[in-house]
Order: structure tokens, then C-alpha cells, then sequence
């Protein structure tokens, strides 16, 4: 490294000035180089020809030049004069580590594709599950919510698409090597997020990795003493929710339904009731059940306390996170606790010691007699004609019972308490330079407890006769608990050595190593009913009779192998080579074993002689290719992972209890047809991409196309009902991913004026590739070869009829079909040609629900103490399907429903331009089998994050000893803009009506260094 | 001390890798028994058994199939028109459902009629062969319903391998009937007649079902012997009362045991519970009313002397409670009833927002009456009548666990007579099956002049059998069978006065020869004056239930049946 300083004093100072002539070691003249006295705000820029000039107010001290891209530099001053100075280009962009597998790899020489997530920009937003705060953070990382609902509101994380349709979809989220719930984790204890996109950068993950791996890196100890504490409160409100009728309006659209399905008119007297006198909430009810339901403050806090400290020899980090995340209506809430305990020990000079404690807690309360989703969709569904809560605050019946409102606040708690102690400890020995050997073991064991208690709530009925409220039933008929406990256990070792060696140009690095895992879990269940008090919401209060319990256990058990060769040569040719064997109980003996390899290269173009002339405009440039297999064993079956999917066994419990002679006989069945053979699931998958750095790595390009098959699909292919069994995993069929990604990022400093933007943008395309047969048709969706998994499948809509004479001309669709009812298309018949019949025969593939050109746009700006960035979020291309309560007015699987406020546009003889086909009584399919109809782009582009920070003046907080205190306001997901359905947030995906919504959020924080 | 830690850490490593290595990777099932490791003693068979009889349970919405399929028919209405308004399709839910029922319980006595096998050494002969009997008892009921329902079905009778789950194809129905008599004579000569514990198959269910079967598919003669031989040698007879079968109270006596084969409940488990009667119950006492009556059953029901209605001196249309057979009472509540539901006593009514209720005391008050406009009470959403079998109960309607009637004695009578009509064996036995049933009810005996005309014989046959075992799963069968759904089916849903004032005309059974055979009310005269229902329809394609369209998608090689 070359410095060139040229420093020269003038003896005559006519001036106070301070000048001088920035310029780039390599030649040129730097303009817009920030000139600052040291300490003060006193400061300036170079011009066009670099040139600065700077009034001085103080003798002597030191002046920084700082650019971006270059090494920013301090030199001391004695009064005016003159100062030359010559940048060089920062290399610690060249230098920056990456975390990979098992270790650690310069970013540039990286073959496979690794996105990284700095830890910081994290614990910009504010959100109960980390997994949210990656959303949009990675090209191909896709993470999509579901649901709002504290304690179950994380999103799905999809790296490139659908990597498996059984064997777990999910990415392997490793933190600090061991396994763990994203989740569960506190944001701002994160140093840094790697994701591992393909097989190369993957491959040492082996069998876990086929979906990706989320490698997360937590911050450890450094010397000396650094304390931080982080706090935000947060208000939480829905995105959207679909607006309902009122009770008249309900009345008078259920008439037009019933009479269009030629049933007579149900509420005549009613309506003319409420158009006479009004609702009272005693006997003519108008009931805001929205109102009633959402009664908790949706308040959410954060609290997180970081300690640091350390020595050469010792270095502890030490973390506490306490989170409150309320929900919108009563009795439900998330509570979280993370201690985190990181230490770090030079034993000798060769050898280190880590040892780890991780603390976690969780306490997720649910109402106890229905979940929070069916709350709310009992609130969106139920008719306002419904008596909600009297005005004397007696609980209304609602329907069947069914309240809502007094479901949540009187109907007892749903606790899930999840206690996690996670140890781990690692022994580093580094004998020789260039040699280090690992040995690390670390136990996971964490248990659940479930404690639900079904409280009862009264209803009352009003007797119009007397003008009083009549106790009419406490309900359900019983109270009851259940008392749920579970433990489980992982424990991971592994050992490994990694060598280091260069031989000249040549650079090798070889890692070996091995694990293995084991998992086991224990639970035991227990319920009794009719308890002595509801104060005592224990077992012991409750009553023998009709009292279950039930337990059990499972266990798996993994063994692995892996290897990984890199070689590079003056870090301008890069190979990598990787391999691991992998063994999982999981499948019978014969195919315990298989081994999953990978081979990458890149070339550093711009290492290469000729790339000079260009190096000053593209300073980095780097092509790489990665091929290789992945495997899959990680089986779920109805949401819960099965850990025997060769086995068939029987099942026992009440469900298959009988009762001859009043006596509960214990029954046994079968339940699942089994497959001995089934072996493991495996992804090939191709990468090509490239990285490019210019203008002083201002800006940064990095390109990927990958291509992904999953072969031998690991399937619960449907089977006949009349097996009578629930389908065996099968290896069948495949399915590739087709994409690619672009990251471009900006980032540059004028003066104090620092600003990024950053912009990915990525499409995965997911087609059925070879299917073993006939297509899978499942519902609403289907798996065909050539169309992409889960295909929505169903009628071809074509308009609304107008006329009975359209009808009868028409196609037969059904008996009942009249003017205002969706037209279907006559596609085909049972001879492959349309049949003039609208029958089975008809249905088409309709579209996908999986995201298409998902994007991302991300500015931030720093000026002086101030802080601003705003992100936004979108998805391109997307299909989504509205139905069950969500498309049908009046309809719901188990109560009366209603009808949404954007359904009123219906069809009727003098409404004929209607958005929707007419109202019709709940039975009558037509309008409501699967169609196009009902299936709408929810593409959508959201401003998913902002945040406007400051940070207090050194001079300020030094006074009081604070290094620095930084204050911010955040939203989430502020706006949205969306042609989905009204009131439903094109996020969540197929709905029936039955969602939590998803959050708002308006935040206010504090950032405090000591 | 360094190299030593590493060598032990090694050492461990390498012993977990290699030599460990397969007690390490080789899981089974902990703590369920898996395929193969099962049916080594009797507990096991007897648990494997227990299942198959919980899946004969086929339940929706916590409530007996069978008991719901009236509905579907000309004599009832669900709040949803469902199945009766004949507009569902080869997607219907129902279809699907009970396809689906019936296979589990045939896969589960697939499974156990061939796995206990393993270990009938280790069991007596004899109580292995009535386990087995058992298990084929249910297995052929499963099958009685398929054939009924779906006509042709595929014909399982052994646990099916992965490789023969998609090669299936539909047995004609009489190869089906032909494997379910087989079963069923099996299972009788392994059986005695009562059963072993209550709620078991015996030899009486077993040749009930077959007599059943025969009967469903015109086998006269057969259904005649079969069920002459229940009724020589099972030795049953009819309860006293009988408005006692259908509450908990009433059926745990069974003085005559006429129950046969029940769905049981049992007080110990807490999921044990049906809300068969909730389902119809009045809103008033506090039920969910989602089941009517049509009034077409009301008036199938005969005048106190032994004569239709349109035929009777003794009934008045004004108060067509009176003078009517006792089970009218117990089957259907019309206003003006007193009765109790779900621990309330009450006068039911339509007609006033107010109506009396029995207090705690004795005492009576003036309440609300839920019934009155409620959208989804009778008066809206059905035709003004209340279902009164199973629902006249003093459970607590929420936490119910009164048995559902699958077979009692009385279809036994009345299925013999109606086979031994139909054959034209009109003897003495004949008539004191009828008469038997009718004394029960309080009716007077078969008219001499009825007892020599064979079509006068069918027409009492017929009225009877439906006034007894309404809303037991039978009329959608019976009038497939009678050939007249064509006739009943595409109708209004007829109902009570619109106007308690303006008492409706009484209708017509004689608009032709079929309706006045078959006890076919019409009620053109009176359209205006009653309350109505849906316009139902009609495709002779509803004579069969569609395969499930979903079971179509998976095997192309179902086919499907005529015009669906």
C-alpha cells in the first residue's frame, strides 16, 4: 500500500484557510470528497477538480478526507496551509468475510450464491417474527404471511420457489450452527444473515439444505465494554378487513336470495319492524360485531438489553429481549423472553473454548373456546341481526351459541408455553498455521405446555313480554381442560478440521467432517371436564368422569459426512468442490445412505490483464456457475412432521373408542396405507450468476439464473377414498424452478450526505415436470404435468347470463340456473369434445398462486443526525382464489352467514352490468363450485417499511454518558395497492373467510449505546 | 492433556459414526403398534374390532347420517335445501362423505378380517369366529349402503396393496349383493342370536341386513324367509311404548327388545355425545331447529279409525291433532303442542311472538317465542313442524346420548309383510305383522276387506311403513324402491296454514291411481293457504348417488353413473 502525502507550509498566512487537492492513488482527481475538521461540524467538499477550501476556527487538530469506496484519512494540522492528499480505494469491500458452511469465505471469492443480510437493517423493522423482517430483504427469498395473530404470525420462507411438496418446504435455519425457530430469536441480536440459494453454497448442509439454509450469525464479544439497550412500542392495526352489511341491509338481501332460489321471503316482519322503530339491542338488533370482537389494544413493545465485554483472553456477549405483542381481541397476546449468554476463551494460543447459553420463552395466549382466526371470522361472517351484548353487557346468543365477542373475552385461555435451553459448546484447536479442528456439541431441549381451559359464558335471551334478559344457558354445556405437556430434545455433534495451504498462486482450503443428530419428543395429554370452579382451571378440579389421557413419543436419528475442496488460483480462478453423505432413520435400512455432491467455479474477470483498461469504471467483476444435488427426508404429514413415513401403524384413542355396554371400549385402527420403500427426495439445481463492482463498488450488480428439479418427489399422492386409508409417501414425479434474480445497489456519500438504494427483483417459475400418471386434482387445485404445482383448476367463467332465453340456449349447467348466474364455458366432454353440458369434463387450469416477479426498492438516507428509509415491497404476478365466506354472501360451514359490503353489486334484472351473479339461497352451487371467477390477481406493491430516525447530537448525550442515542418513528406495511378483492389482503393466500388480518404497524424506538 | 481431550472426542466420534452407527439410525414406531406387530391376542383383535364399529358411527355434524337423510326426501327438509332440492352435483360433499365413511369401515374390517389370522392360535375358536362374524356383519352393512346409494361399486374384501389402489373398477351391484349375502350367512352361522355385549352384531342383525338388502333390491323371497326366520327364532318383540325408543330413558329398559343395532353413546366419554335431537329442536328450547317435517308426512299419518285421512269420518281438518295415530304425536310436533325439548316444557307455536312456558315450580309464564319469525326457526326456514322423534328427550340437548336406531323389530315385521305382499303369500302371518305394529300405535286391526286385496294390502303397507320409521333412513330407499320419487320429488315443500284462521283444504290422494297406491298427498287446492318451501326437482340420475367426482380424478377407471 502506497501513501502519498504531500504537506507543505506556507510562511505567509495571509489566510485562516486550509486548502488543498484530493486526488486517486491510481491517478485523477476526486471531486466530492468530504473534508471535516475532526470533533467538529466544521467542514467541506472538493469541487469539480477536487479542490477544497476550508476556513479554519481552531489552530491546529486533524482534518479526515472521507469518500466512499476509499480509505478515509486522518492527518494532523498546524495552522492554514495547504494539503494534498491521495485516496486509495478501500479493499475491505475485497477483504469482507462472508459466512458460508461451516466457515467463513472472502466474499469475492465465492462460487455458489449467497445472499447477505447485515444484522442492522434487521432491527429496522419492527416485527414480533423475525422471519418478517426479511421479507424483501434478498432476491428469491419470498416470505409470505398468512396471518396476524400473535404467537402464529410468522411468514413462510420460500428461497427459489417450492423446493418439495411433502418433505418440508421450509429453508434449514441454522443460528450459530444449530438448529432453531427463526423466530425465536431477537432481531437485534443478529450480527449477520447468509443465505444459502444453491447447491455449492449450500452442499455441506447436505440433506437439510434442498430448501436453502438461513445461516444467522449472532454477535459475540469484543474488548472493552459496550452496552446497548433497544426499545420500541408499537400500534398495531389490520391491513384491510372486509366491511359488512348492516342488519337491514342483511334482511333485505337474504330476501332477495331466498326468493331467487324460490323459497319464500323470511324477514317481512322483521324488516318492517326495524323500518318502523329502529334497532334497540333488546329484540331488534343491529350488532357491530367488529366492535365487540376487537377490543384489545393491539399494542406491541420491544426491549432488548446487549452487554458486551471482554478481554484478549475472555469475551462474553450477553443479550436480553423481552417482547409484548398484543393482539386485536381479548385474551390474546405473545409473550417472549431470549436471554442470550456468548462467551469466547483463549485457553492457550492454539486453542479456544465457546461456550453458549441460549434462554428462551414463550407464552402465547389464545382465547380458549375457538382460535383467534375463528373469532374473527365469525366477526366478519355473522349476520347484524345477531344479538351480540345487551346494553346492560349480558352476552347475547349470537348464533348457536356461537358469540364471538364472549368467546374471547369469557371463554376461557389457550396457553402455549414454550421453555427453550439451548447449550452449546465448541473447542477450536489450532495447531499449525493454516489448521484448525473443531469439535462441537450443542443440545436443544425444549418443552411445550398447553393448558387449555374452555371457560363458560351466559347468554341471555330478552322476553319482549317482560322487558327483562332471561338467563338462557351458560355456554358450552361444560367447562372443560386440557392439559398438554411435551418435552423434546435435538442434540447435534460435530466434528471437523479445515485446512488452509497456499502454495505460491495456488490456494487450497480443504474442510472434512462429520455429525450426527437425534430428535426426540415425549407428550403426554390430558382433559377433564366439568371443573369445580373456573378460579381453578387445574386438573384436580375437575371431574373423573369422561376424563382422557393419552401419550407418546417418537424419535429420529441423522449421520452425515461432508467434505468441501476450494481451490483458487491468485484468486482469479475459483473451484469448489463438495460432498456429503447423509443417513436418516426416516427410511428403511436399504436406503439410509446417499451421497449429494456439488461442484462450482468462478472467474474474476477483472483480475485479469486485460480488464485495466475498464477497472477504474467496473473495478470487480466475477462470473461463477454451481451444479449439484441436494436431498430431502424432512417429511410432514397433515402439518405435523412424521417421523416413521415408512410405517403404518394403529392409532388409538377416542376417536376410535366404542361403547358396548356403556363402557368405553379402546379401539385401534389403521389410518395410513404404508411404503417400505420410499428413499430420499433429491434437487439438482444449476446456478449461474454474476457479480460485478463499479465505480468504486458505489455500485454493485450481482445477477443469478438458476434452475432447480426436484426428482423422485417424496408425494402423498391422493388415493381412492375407497381404500379407506390416508395416502403412503411415494417417490414420484418432478417438479423444476426456473428463475433468476437481480440485486443493484447504490450507494454513495456526498459531503455528510450518505444515501443507499437498493433494488432487487427476482422470478421463480414452478412447473409439474413428470407427474407418474394421471394429473392430481385435489379441490380447488391440481398437479398437471407442464403447469405449476397446485394449479387452480376449475370452470372457465364467461360472464354473467342476462336472459332466460341465454340460459336456455346455453349449455346445461344446472336445474336451477337462471338469469344473474355465472356462464361456464363448455370445454370438453367425456369424448374430448364439448358436450353442450357443463360437467367435470369443463374444468381448466385457472392460474397459480405462486409469486411471480417479486421486488423490492429500498432507499436510505443519512444526513447529519438524521436517518430515513423507505422500503417497498411487491409482488409482480400472482393468483388468488376467494372462497367459502370470503366469495359466497350468506354462506359459512357452520353458522348463517352474511354478506360483505363490496358484494352488493350484484346481479339484478335492473343491475345487469353486476360485478357478481345474483343472490341465491346457501345451497344453490352454481355461482360458487371453483371457477374463474373467483380467482383475481393479487399481485400487489406495498410500502412495507419507513423509518425516520435521529440521532442526538455526541455533544448532547456525551454529557450524560451515552455514546450515542438514537430516536425513530417506523410504519409497517403502510399502504398497499392491490385490484384483489376488497377488504382482503392479497398477501394471504385462498381465503375461505377465515384469516387473521394481517398488521399495520405504527412504531416508535429508541437506540441507546453506553 | 490437550491431545488426550482431542483423542477421546475422536474416539467418541468414530464409535457414534461407525459402530453405533445402525443402532443409532434404525427407528420404528414407539409407542403405537405398526402393520404386522398387531392382532397377537384377543385384546388386540377385540381393539382392532372396537374400531371398526366406531366407523360404522358415519357422522355429520355430530349427528347420524342416517338420521338426516329423510330430509333428502318428499316427508322432510333440511334449512339448506341440500340433496332434496336435486340441484347438487358430482362434487356434492354428501356423496363424497358417505363414500368415504363406508370404505373406512371396510378397510378396517379388511384389516382385521385378515390380520387376526396372525393370531388365532392364541385365541378360543369360538370367540375368534364371532369377532370375525362381527367384523363381517359390518363390513357387509357398509356395503348394503354403497350398492343402494351408488349402484355399482368397487368390490373390496382384503386390505388393499399401494400397487392395487389405482386399478379398481366398479362390481355390478348384484356381484356386490351376492358378496354381501355370503358375508352375512357367514357371520350368521358364527353369531347368536342376541349379542354379546350390547351394541354387538348378532345373528337377528346380521339376517336383518340381509333381509334389508334383499327387500332394497326386489328380492321378495328371500327378504320374506330371512326375515321369518328373525322373527321365529331371535325372539324379539316390540316395546310397549312406543315413544320410549326414541329417548335415553326409554331405550335402556327395552322391555320387548325390539332395539336391534344402535349407534351407542356412552356417559364416560365426554366426545361421546350426538346432536341429533339439538338439530331439530325448538328455538324456543334453546335448539338449533335446522331438520322439519313436510306436511305431506303429517297427513301420510291415518285417522284414530284405521282410515287416511281423506278416507276418515273422524278427522278434522280444523285440528288435525285429533283423533290422529298416536305417532303422529311422537313424531311430529304441530303448533298447539304441548311438549318438552331439551328440558323445557312449552306450548309450540308459530303463529304469536309469545308463547307459555313451564316453570321450574309447576307454574306457567308467558316468554318470548324464538320460534315465531326467526329466519331460521320453523316458520322460516322450515313449513311451521317440528321433528318430534328423538327430540322429546329430558337430556340436556347439548350433551346428548340418546342412542340412534339403526334396525329394530318392527322394520323386521313390516319387511316381511311387505315381501310376503309383493310374492303374494297373503296368509295369517302376514296380517299379524301388520297388526302388531299398528296395535302398538293404538290403530285398529287390518280391515277384513283390506286383508284379501293384495293392492289394498300394498297401500296400508306402504302408508304404514313410513308413519313408523320416519326419520330413520328409510324413505329415500322406499321410494326409489316404489319407483314414485319421480312422482314425490319434483314438488313445493308443503307446509301447515300460512293463517291459523283459514284452515287450508285437505288434500287430494287420488289424482291417479300411483299417488292413491302410494299415499301421495296433493295439495293444489290448498297451495295458497300453507306455508311452502323450495321448489324441488327431479332427474331420474338421482334414482344413484354420483361416484365422487374426486374419486373419478384419481382412478379414470370408475365410471360414473347414468347422466351424472
Amino acid at each position: 500500500m502506497l501513501i502519498t502525502i504531500c504537506q507543505q507550509y506556507y510562511a505567509a498566512a495571509q489566510s485562516q484557510d486550509l486548502r488543498g487537492k484530493v486526488t486517486e492513488s491510481t491517478g485523477g482527481t476526486l471531486p466530492g470528497v468530504t473534508v471535516l475538521i475532526k470533533g467538529t461540524s466544521s467542514g467541506t467538499t472538493t469541487d469539480a477538480e477536487g479542490n477544497y477550501k476550508l476556513t479554519l476556527s481552531q489552530n491546529s487538530g486533524t482534518v479526515v478526507f472521507s469518500f466512499m469506496g476509499m480509505i478515509s484519512q486522518e492527518i494532523a494540522f498546524n495552522g492554514p496551509g495547504e494539503i494534498n492528499v491521495s485516496l486509495v480505494s478501500d479493499s475491505k469491500t475485497l477483504n469482507e468475510l462472508v459466512v458460508v458452511g461451516y466457515g467463513t469465505q472472502k466474499k469475492v471469492n465465492l462460487t455458489g450464491s449467497v445472499s447477505v443480510i447485515d444484522g442492522e437493517k434487521l432491527s429496522n423493522r419492527q416485527v414480533a417474527s423475525t422471519s418478517l423482517a426479511l421479507q424483501g430483504a434478498a432476491p428469491g427469498v419470498t416470505i409470505t404471511q398468512q396471518s396476524g395473530v400473535p404467537g402464529g404470525d410468522a411468514g413462510t420462507i420460500r428461497i427459489r420457489g417450492i423446493g418439495s411438496i411433502n418433505a418440508g418446504q421450509n429453508p434449514l435455519v441454522l443460528i450459530d450452527n444449530v438448529e432453531m425457530n427463526l423466530d425465536a430469536i431477537d432481531p437485534n441480536n443478529i450480527e449477520s444473515i447468509s443465505v444459502l440459494k444453491d447447491a455449492a453454497a449450500a452442499a455441506v448442509y447436505g440433506s437439510r439444505a434442498a430448501n436453502g439454509v438461513i445461516l444467522i450469525t449472532t454477535k459475540r464479544g469484543a474488548n472493552g465494554i459496550n452496552i446497548s439497550y433497544n426499545a420500541y412500542v408499537s400500534d398495531q392495526k389490520p391491513t384491510d378487513l372486509p366491511e359488512k352489511v348492516n342488519a337491514l341491509e342483511h334482511m333485505k338481501y337474504w330476501d332477495v336470495a331466498q326468493v331467487n332460489s324460490g323459497l319464500p321471503a323470511a324477514f317481512t316482519s322483521q324488516i318492517a319492524a326495524y323500518e318502523k322503530n329502529g334497532p334497540d339491542n333488546f329484540s331488534l338488533f343491529n350488532t357491530d360485531w367488529k366492535k365487540l370482537v376487537l377490543t384489545n389494544s393491539g399494542m406491541m413493545q420491544n426491549h432488548n438489553l446487549n452487554v458486551s465485554g471482554g478481554t484478549d483472553r475472555i469475551k462474553v456477549f450477553a443479550s436480553g429481549s423481552f417482547l409484548d405483542q398484543k393482539g386485536l381481541t381479548a385474551n390474546t397476546n405473545y409473550r417472549r423472553a431470549d436471554f442470550r449468554f456468548n462467551t469466547d476463551i483463549a485457553v492457550t494460543k492454539t486453542l479456544s473454548a465457546s461456550m453458549d447459553l441460549v434462554l428462551n420463552k414463550s407464552n402465547r395466549l389464545w382465547p380458549g373456546q375457538s382460535t383467534p382466526q375463528a373469532i374473527i371470522r365469525q366477526m366478519l361472517g355473522f349476520p347484524a341481526t345477531t344479538p351480540g351484548r345487551y346494553d346492560t353487557g349480558e352476552w347475547g346468543e349470537g348464533w348457536s351459541n356461537a358469540n364471538p365477542a364472549a368467546q374471547a373475552e369469557d371463554g376461557g385461555f389457550s396457553r402455549s408455553i414454550t421453555n427453550s435451553r439451548i447449550i452449546k459448546g465448541t473447542l477450536t484447536y489450532k495447531p499449525i498455521e493454516g489448521l484448525e479442528i473443531l469439535a462441537t456439541y450443542s443440545s436443544n431441549y425444549y418443552t411445550t405446555h398447553g393448558r387449555n381451559f374452555t371457560d363458560q359464558y351466559k347468554i341471555y335471551n330478552a322476553d319482549p313480554s317482560t322487558k327483562t334478559l332471561v338467563l338462557a344457558r351458560p355456554w358450552p354445556a361444560l367447562n372443560s381442560l386440557l392439559d398438554n405437556n411435551a418435552a423434546n430434545t435435538q442434540n447435534l455433534f460435530r466434528a471437523q478440521a479445515t485446512f488452509n495451504k497456499a502454495f505460491g498462486k495456488h490456494n487450497f482450503t480443504v474442510l472434512g467432517g462429520f455429525s450426527t443428530e437425534d430428535f426426540s419428543t415425549s407428550n403426554v395429554n390430558t382433559f377433564r371436564q366439568n371443573l369445580l370452579s373456573p378460579d381453578r382451571p387445574y386438573l384436580d378440579s375437575g371431574d373423573p368422569l369422561g376424563q382422557t389421557i393419552s401419550g407418546g413419543a417418537s424419535k429420529y436419528s441423522m449421520v452425515s459426512a461432508y467434505g468441501r475442496l476450494n481451490y483458487n488460483y491468485n484468486e482469479k480462478y475459483l473451484i469448489e468442490v463438495n460432498g456429503r453423505m447423509d443417513a436418516s432413520s426416516r427410511f428403511r435400512q436399504d436406503n439410509w445412505w446417499k451421497l449429494f455432491p456439488s461442484v462450482s467455479g468462478g472467474w474474476r474477470m477483472s483480475q485479469e490483464n486485460f480488464w485495466s483498461g475498464i477497472s477504474h469504471v467496473v473495478n470487480d467483476a466475477k462470473l461463477r456457475a454451481s451444479y449439484g444435488t441436494l436431498g430431502n427426508q424432512n417429511l410432514i404429514r397433515n402439518l405435523v412432521p412424521d417421523y416413521y413415513p415408512s410405517y403404518s401403524t394403529f392409532y388409538s384413542g377416542t376417536a376410535y373408542n366404542y361403547y358396548f355396554n356403556n363402557v368405553v371400549n379402546a379401539g385401534y385402527a389403521l389410518t395410513t396405507a404404508a411404503n417400505p420403500n420410499i428413499k430420499w427426495e433429491t434437487s439438482k439445481i444449476l446456478d449461474i450468476g454474476a457479480d460485478f463492482g463499479l465505480l468504486r463498488n458505489r455500485l454493485t450488480l450481482t445477477a443469478d439464473y438458476f434452475q432447480r428439479d426436484i426428482n423422485d418427489m417424496l408425494q402423498l399422492v391422493p388415493i381412492p377414498g375407497y381404500v379407506g386409508l390416508a395416502s403412503p409417501f411415494v417417490n414420484v414425479g418432478s417438479m423444476r424452478n426456473t428463475g433468476w434474480e437481480l440485486a443493484i445497489g447504490w450507494k454513495d456519500k456526498i459531503s455528510d450526505f450518505n444515501y443507499q438504494v437498493q433494488f432487487n427483483i427476482s422470478d421463480v417459475k414452478n412447473k409439474v415436470l413428470k407427474n407418474g400418471g394421471t394429473p392430481i386434482i385435489n379441490g380447488a387445485n391440481i398437479q398437471q404435468e407442464g403447469y405449476a404445482l397446485d394449479s387452480y383448476y376449475g370452470y372457465q367463467a364467461d360472464g354473467l347470463f342476462q336472459t332466460a332465453e341465454e340460459v336456455k340456449n346455453a349449455p346445461f349447467q344446472y336445474g336451477n340456473t337462471a338469469p344473474g348466474d355465472i356462464r361456464y364455458k363448455d370445454i370438453s366432454g367425456p369424448d374430448g369434445v364439448p358436450d353442450n353440458k357443463i360437467d367435470s369434463y369443463d374444468r381448466t387450469i385457472l392460474g397459480n398462486y405462486f409469486p411471480r416477479y417479486e421486488y423490492s426498492f429500498n432507499l436510505a438516507v443519512q444526513y447529519k443526525g438524521f436517518d430515513v428509509t423507505a422500503f417497498f415491497q411487491g409482488v409482480g404476478k400472482k393468483d388468488n382464489y376467494l372462497s367459502g365466506t370470503g366469495s359466497q354472501p350468506f354462506y359459512s360451514a357452520n353458522f348463517q352467514g352474511s354478506m360483505f359490503k363490496y358484494q352488493e353489486d350484484f346481479w339484478t334484472p335492473q343491475n345487469t352490468g353486476a360485478a357478481y351473479p345474483r343472490l341465491t339461497a346457501n345451497s344453490i352451487p352454481n355461482n360458487y363450485v371453483t371457477s374463474s371467477y373467483w380467482v383475481r390477481s393479487a399481485s400487489y406493491l406495498r410500502i412495507k417499511n419507513v423509518v425516520l430516525g435521529y440521532t442526538l447530537p455526541k455533544m448532547l448525550t456525551e454529557k450524560v454518558k451515552i455514546k450515542s442515542a438514537r430516536i425513530y418513528l417506523s410504519g409497517q406495511n403502510l399502504v398497499t395497492w392491490s385490484k384483489f378483492f376488497p377488504g382482503f389482503d392479497p398477501e394471504q393466500r385462498d381465503t375461505g373467510g377465515e384469516f387473521y388480518p394481517i398488521m399495520k404497524t405504527y412504531t416508535v424506538g429508541i437506540n441507546i449505546k453506553f | 492433556m490437550k491431545k488426550k481431550f482431542l483423542y477421546i472426542i475422536g474416539l467418541c466420534v468414530s464409535l457414534q459414526v461407525f459402530s453405533g452407527c445402525k443402532d443409532y439410525l434404525e427407528q420404528a414406531p414407539l409407542d403405537a403398534p405398526a402393520t404386522g406387530q398387531f392382532f397377537n391376542n384377543q385384546t388386540e383383535m377385540n381393539a382392532a374390532l372396537t374400531a371398526v364399529y366406531k366407523s360404522a358411527y358415519w357422522n355429520t355434524g355430530t349427528t347420524p347420517y342416517q338420521s338426516i337423510m329423510d330430509g333428502w326426501t318428499d316427508i322432510a327438509l333440511l334449512r339448506a335445501p341440500d340433496m332434496g332440492e336435486g340441484n347438487f352435483d358430482v362434487f356434492n360433499a354428501n356423496a363424497k362423505s358417505i363414500w368415504t365413511l363406508a370404505y373406512t369401515t371396510i378397510q378396517r374390517a379388511n384389516t382385521m378380517i385378515d390380520g387376526m389370522e396372525v393370531g388365532k392360535a392364541n385365541v378360543p375358536a369360538a370367540v375368534f369366529n364371532r369377532m370375525q362374524a362381527e367384523a363381517k356383519g359390518l363390513r357387509a352393512f357398509a356395503y348394503f349402503f354403497l350398492v343402494n346409494l351408488y349402484g355399482d361399486v368397487p368390490l373390496i374384501t382384503k386390505p388393499l396393496l399401494p400397487v392395487d389402489f389405482y386399478t379398481q373398477t366398479r362390481a355390478s351391484k348384484a356381484e356386490v349383493i351376492k358378496f354381501i349375502y355370503s358375508d352375512l350367512d357367514a357371520a350368521a352361522a358364527s353369531l347368536d342370536w342376541a349379542p354379546a355385549d350390547r351394541g354387538r352384531m348378532s345373528k337377528a342383525i346380521v339376517l336383518g341386513i340381509k333381509a334389508r338388502t334383499a327387500f332394497y333390491n326386489k328380492e321378495y323371497k328371500v327378504a320374506a324367509d330371512v326375515s321369518k326366520q328373525v322373527i321365529d327364532g331371535a325372539g324379539l318383540g316390540l316395546n310397549p311404548k312406543f315413544q320410549d325408543l326414541f329417548t335415553k330413558a326409554g331405550q335402556t329398559p327395552n322391555a320387548g327388545k325390539e332395539i336391534m343395532f344402535e349407534i351407542l353413546y356412552a356417559d364416560a366419554d365426554a366426545n361421546s355425545i350426538t346432536y341429533l335431537p339439538l338439530g331439530s329442536i325448538s328455538r324456543t328450547a334453546g335448539g338449533q331447529s335446522g331438520r322439519f317435517p313436510q306436511q305431506r308426512l303429517v297427513d301420510m299419518f291415518e285417522a284414530k279409525d284405521g282410515k287416511r285421512i281423506d278416507e276418515s269420518k273422524v278427522y278434522d281438518p280444523k285440528n288435525p291433532r285429533l283423533n290422529r295415530d298416536m305417532r303422529l304425536k311422537y313424531t311430529v310436533a304441530i303448533p298447539g303442542d304441548t311438549i318438552t325439548m331439551n328440558q323445557t316444557t312449552f306450548v309450540y307455536d308459530i303463529y304469536k311472538n309469545t308463547t307459555s312456558v313451564k316453570n321450574a315450580d309447576g307454574t306457567w309464564s308467558t316468554k318470548a317465542n324464538a320460534d315465531f319469525d326467526n329466519a331460521y326457526g320453523p316458520s322460516k326456514s322450515g313449513v311451521g313442524l317440528l321433528h318430534a322423534k328423538y327430540t322429546f328427550t329430558a337430556e340436556n340437548a347439548f350433551t346428548a346420548r340418546v342412542n340412534f336406531i339403526l334396525m329394530r323389530y318392527a322394520e323386521i315385521l313390516l319387511t316381511y309383510a311387505e315381501s310376503k305382499i309383493e310374492v303374494n303369500e297373503i296368509d295369517a302371518s302376514v296380517i299379524n305383522a301388520i297388526n302388531l305394529v299398528r296395535r302398538r300405535a293404538g290403530q285398529p286391526d287390518v280391515e277384513t276387506a283390506v286383508q284379501a286385496d293384495q293392492n289394498k294390502l300394498r297401500q296400508l303397507i306402504r302408508r304404514e311403513r313410513t308413519v313408523e320409521l320416519a326419520m330413520e333412513g328409510f324413505r329415500w330407499f322406499d321410494i326409489r324402491r316404489w319407483d314414485i320419487a319421480s312422482i314425490v320429488m319434483p314438488q313445493k315443500v308443503m307446509g301447515i296454514a300460512k293463517d291459523p284462521a283459514i284452515v287450508p283444504a285437505s288434500p287430494d290422494f287420488k289424482v291417479t291411481a300411483i299417488n292413491d297406491l302410494n299415499n301421495i298427498p296433493t295439495y293444489s287446492a290448498s297451495e295458497s293457504t300453507r306455508m311452502l318451501r323450495e321448489i324441488r326437482y327431479w332427474y331420474p340420475k338421482l334414482n344413484l348417488l354420483p361416484v365422487p367426482q374426486s374419486e373419478r380424478d384419481i382412478n379414470p377407471k370408475l365410471t360414473q353413473n347414468p347422466e351424472w
